[in-house]
């Protein structure tokens, strides 16, 4: 009954627990219209990690115009900075569901702020305007989808993934309101990690990322984990 | 109720209006931290009728169900499965349940339930 309602609160309910479409009527095996012997026994997994994440990241050149109000005026200051590597820490939302004993789909939302940014110039087009002293902050936002297998040697989960998605970083600057402007991508990466079972349900893990686009673009991630069934099943 | 290997088995009468076959309900828990098979279709049944009389009683499975299957870690699972094989008055039924976890030997480990008289 734990797993019928666990189950079903996840919508992965059998048709059994589908009432609209199909009345059951025993649950005597031979009996059942709807569902099948055993069917609740196991199934699919389902689990969330949030973690800190440190990344580094390598920045293309920046080379674009950005349009500001000021006083009723309307500025043109030209951003400029050559391309470097720079850092962010950031949080990590993982959801994940696992499709079979060894493999598992994840989507994730990455959140986080610069902590080295590029260094940028930013100058007024005219001469109208003075020029703007690098106070820019910048804020990384990334989400993923990701597929992988994973294994397990006692408590100690391993496994790899490929992940893919947008990457975004959005810059602004206190003395240029309203201004903001961003740098976007395609990431894709391999990743690497380890998860050790702390009781039934919580993990602790390590993952570590490399870009295959970009061999500087790397990020390792500690993380928390929270498993609706115990043990994933104990697959 | 009986613990087999990983497995703890609570077994009850599971007897439903409008089925005329004497019904055992199963409840079954995996106390490990791993996966294990559990195997009801290896459970034997026998009935005792108001004669006194054992007979060896078949599941009713009309579609081919009843299969070892895999009990997730620290899970469980339940199951109700109608016996045939007596068209006299069963009193009694014991089912051997010593089979039921497939990843260690098999032993006998009867257990008997008694029937309501319909």
């Amino acid at each position: 009954m734990r797993a019928a309602w666990i189950m079903a609160l996840l919508g992965l309910s059998s048709p059994a627990m589908a009432g609209r479409h199909c009345a059951e009527v025993s649950a005597v095996v031979g009996y059942q219209r709807c569902s099948r012997f055993g069917t609740e026994w196991t199934g699919g997994t389902l689990s969330w990690e949030l973690g800190l994440t440190i990344q580094r990241i390598p920045f293309d050149p920046i080379d674009k115009d950005v349009d500001v109000m000021q006083a009723g005026n309307r500025i043109s200051y030209r951003v400029h900075a050559a391309g470097s590597i720079g850092s962010a820490t950031g949080l990590r939302l993982r959801n994940i569901y696992g499709l079979a004993d060894h493999f598992y789909v994840t989507s994730e939302l990455t959140l986080g702020r610069l902590t080295v940014g590029p260094q940028l110039d930013i100058s007024p087009v005219a001469r109208a305007a003075m020029p703007i002293e690098n106070a820019t902050t910048g804020v990384l936002v990334e989400g993923l989808l990701a597929a992988g297998a994973r294994s397990s040697l006692g408590v100690v989960h391993l496994g790899t993934e490929l992940a893919f998605g947008p990457r975004a970083v959005l810059y602004s600057n206190d003395r240029l309101q309203g201004a903001l402007f961003d740098q976007s991508g395609l990431l894709v990466e391999a990743r690497a990690h380890a998860s050790m079972w702390l009781s039934m349900h919580w993990t602790i893990g390590v993952m570590a990322a490399t870009s295959v686009i970009d061999r500087h673009d790397v990020s390792m991630t500690l993380s928390l984990g929270l498993h609706a069934f115990p043990y994933d099943g104990g697959a | 109720m009986a613990t087999v290997g990983c497995i703890d088995v609570a077994v009850s009468n599971g007897d439903e209006l409008g089925i005329p076959d004497p019904i055992v309900a199963y409840a079954i828990g995996n106390r490990c931290e791993h996966r294990v098979v559990a195997d009801l279709a290896a459970v034997r049944a026998v009935a005792r009728d108001t004669r006194g009389l054992e007979v060896a009683l078949a599941p009713y499975d009309p579609r081919g169900e009843l299969r070892a299957l895999p009990l997730n870690a620290k899970w469980s699972g339940q199951a109700r499965i109608a016996y045939r094989g007596d068209e006299t008055t069963v009193t009694s039924i014991c089912v051997d349940v010593g089979g039921i976890d497939r990843s260690v030997a098999a032993t006998e480990r009867w257990i008997c339930i008694a029937k309501e008289q319909r």
